[in-house]
């Protein structure tokens, strides 16, 4: 059960852990550098592109790989807890 | 603007809100119907009924008003309204569905096996619930007053009036078609006028926006508070999220752990899609209707534009659908938070009831609470100056970051947590975010003070944790007995057989 815990959270810390190291400096790396700031993709400027648009299917994809992985942890732990009927996790 | 068509469109809305909450009142006999749909919304329903509930007067009218008014800075607000539903997905969804738990202070008490918490969790949910309700019916007023003309109070009354109205007679069932049905309606509302007016724009020979640098380009102004705004937002909405009481509730309508898994990801995309479009009306609005910042009233831009830029009946028409849409902005959000108040005070008068023995049911209780809890708000939305929607928005997030995020996120992976160390941390957090909001409305101090008080999470949110690890870790003793199977429940997927008794 610890094991299963255990497992669960660190996903959770991973994506957390994600999110710090990607948008969470996002901020940063506008301040720090303003070749990114200027920085034209067909006339909008790459911060807006980054955050009006980019963000948002970025989010999705690290939600839909958070629940592939934690469901498996949950098909092995019920593998392990009752092997005879582990088919139908 | 010829009011008409301003009118027709509230109308509709008002009515079909109404109407389809009265469908769904033929469905909802017992508490457990009355409270959250029997458990039975599938996925897909379930995600649009978050989606609708969630997108608030903030999402609808203010971003568009922010990134009007302050540019790229701004779209930190969104992106963090959607970011609390990842971080809701990692750390809370699937255990909260398993604890069974109805409301914060449910899970609260099932938790820590504790009444003070649980009394605790519910002023904090009413708290958190009137912050958030606040701005809607302000928004409802300034938009009323923008297509009609009509004086400001009527039509943060007449939101009011709806959502109870709605509240008192249907419960969460017909509640969960009512937001799912606004969720479409809310997202059609704003795309539709969106080609209209990129095509008008293209028309014009596509003029960029003329504003100063710093609108385009985020902080600016380098030696401002801009990026501890910034950090601030993002703590608060980040976080915030998974603590709002109207947000929690709904993931007890999903059958098990794993829909309500699927469910946050379905929202993830919804969001996405939606906050697409608000970006779209505050650079126009740039171009077309600068001038709505110097008058104060960037909140209305999104229903200025198709007027201003398109004229004639097409734009009014437009405009139409623009102010359904945020009256179902307002009416979704409010009924979906008053009904979690009321959740919480009826649960609160029927506990009252049984000692003085009057004769109350559990929804009679749960009906004069929703009456009740909605004219606290109602008062302060009339009374309280204006301030833009989506930063007082940001106050409820504050709090609900500060107390329930704590509360959550080591309940659920926590063993040490104590009853001692969550009334500590909600206490602390809930004062400090909770007091920022009232020193900021009424004495408005300037320099730093007065931008740590306008965003008090980056600093709350650690006072808040802090002190439930802090005092937990003293009053180790008190960890409740029955913990690992507490940690059992919460954590293991619904077709395992394991005990799962309290």
């Amino acid at each position: 059960m610890r094991s299963l815990i255990r497992s669960q959270l660190r996903a959770a810390l991973t994506v957390a852990l994600t999110l710090l190291l990607s948008v969470g400096a996002l901020p940063l790396t506008f301040m720090a550098f303003d070749t990114v700031t200027e920085f034209d993709v067909l006339g909008i400027p790459a911060p807006w592109l980054i955050l009006g648009v980019l963000v948002y299917p970025g989010l999705f994809g690290l939600g839909w790989v958070y629940i592939r992985q934690v469901e498996r942890a949950e098909r092995d732990f019920a593998e392990l807890v009752q092997p005879d009927r582990a088919d139908d996790g | 603007m010829n009011s008409t068509y301003g009118i027709v469109a509230v109308a509709l809305v008002a009515l079909l809100t109404l109407g389809i909450g009265a469908i769904g009142l033929r469905f909802s006999r017992t508490t457990s119907d009355f409270y959250v749909a029997s458990r039975s919304v599938s996925p897909l329903w379930n995600s649009s009924a978050i989606g609708g509930e969630y997108l608030s007067a903030a999402s609808f009218l203010g971003v568009a008003g922010l990134v009007l008014a302050y540019g790229a800075d701004m779209l930190w607000y969104p992106i963090g309204w959607t970011t609390g539903y990842l971080m809701l997905l990692v750390f809370v969804a699937a255990p909260l569905r398993r604890s069974g738990a109805y409301t914060i202070p449910d899970f609260a008490q099932v938790r820590l096996q504790s009444m003070r918490v649980r009394q605790v969790a519910s002023v904090l949910v009413v708290a958190v619930g009137w912050l958030y309700l606040m701005p809607q019916f302000q928004g409802a007023g300034l938009t009323l007053r923008t297509v009609t003309g009509a004086p400001t109070w009527v039509g943060t009354v007449l939101v009011g009036a709806i959502v109870v109205i709605n509240v008192v007679s249907g419960g969460m069932r017909s509640i969960t078609f009512v937001q799912a049905f606004q969720y479409w309606l809310k997202l059609t509302a704003l795309l539709i006028p969106v080609f209209f007016l990129v095509h008008s724009w293209t028309d014009d020979g596509r003029p960029s926006p003329v504003a100063p640098d710093d609108w385009f380009t985020p902080f600016g102004g380098t030696d401002g508070p801009g990026l501890y705004l910034t950090y601030s937002v993002m703590v608060a909405t980040f976080l915030g999220t998974m603590g709002l009481p109207h947000v929690v509730v709904r993931f007890y309508t999903n059958p098990d752990g794993r829909a309500a898994r699927r469910t946050t990801l379905i929202v993830l995309a919804l969001l996405g899609t939606f906050y697409l479009l608000p970006t779209v009306y505050g650079v126009l609005g740039r171009i077309y209707a600068s001038d709505l910042v110097t008058s104060g009233r960037s909140d209305t831009v999104v229903l200025e534009l198709p007027s201003r830029m398109l004229g004639g009946t097409t734009g009014e028409i437009l405009a139409a659908l623009l102010t359904a849409g945020a009256f179902a902005a307002f009416l979704s959000t409010s009924s979906g938070i008053t009904m979690s108040i009321a959740g919480v005070i009826g649960q609160g008068l029927t506990r009252i009831e049984r000692g003085t023995r009057l004769p109350l049911s559990t929804i009679t209780a749960l009906r004069i609470a929703a009456a009740g809890g909605i004219l606290v708000p109602l008062i302060m939305a009339l009374s309280a100056e204006r301030i833009a929607v989506a930063n007082s928005v940001t106050f409820a997030f504050a709090l609900a970051a500060s107390t329930f995020c704590p509360l959550l996120v080591l309940g659920i992976w926590w063993r040490g947590l104590t009853a001692a160390g969550a009334i500590a941390g909600m206490l602390a957090g809930g004062l400090c975010a909770g007091l920022a909001p009232v020193l900021t409305l009424a004495w408005r101090p300037d320099g730093w003070l007065g931008v740590l008080l306008g965003q008090p999470a980056a600093w709350s949110v650690p006072i808040g944790f802090g002190l439930m690890v802090g005092v937990s870790l003293l009053t180790r003793s008190s960890v409740p007995g029955n913990v690992s199977r507490t940690m059992v429940r919460l954590h293991t997927p619904e077709h395992i057989a394991v005990d799962r008794r309290d």
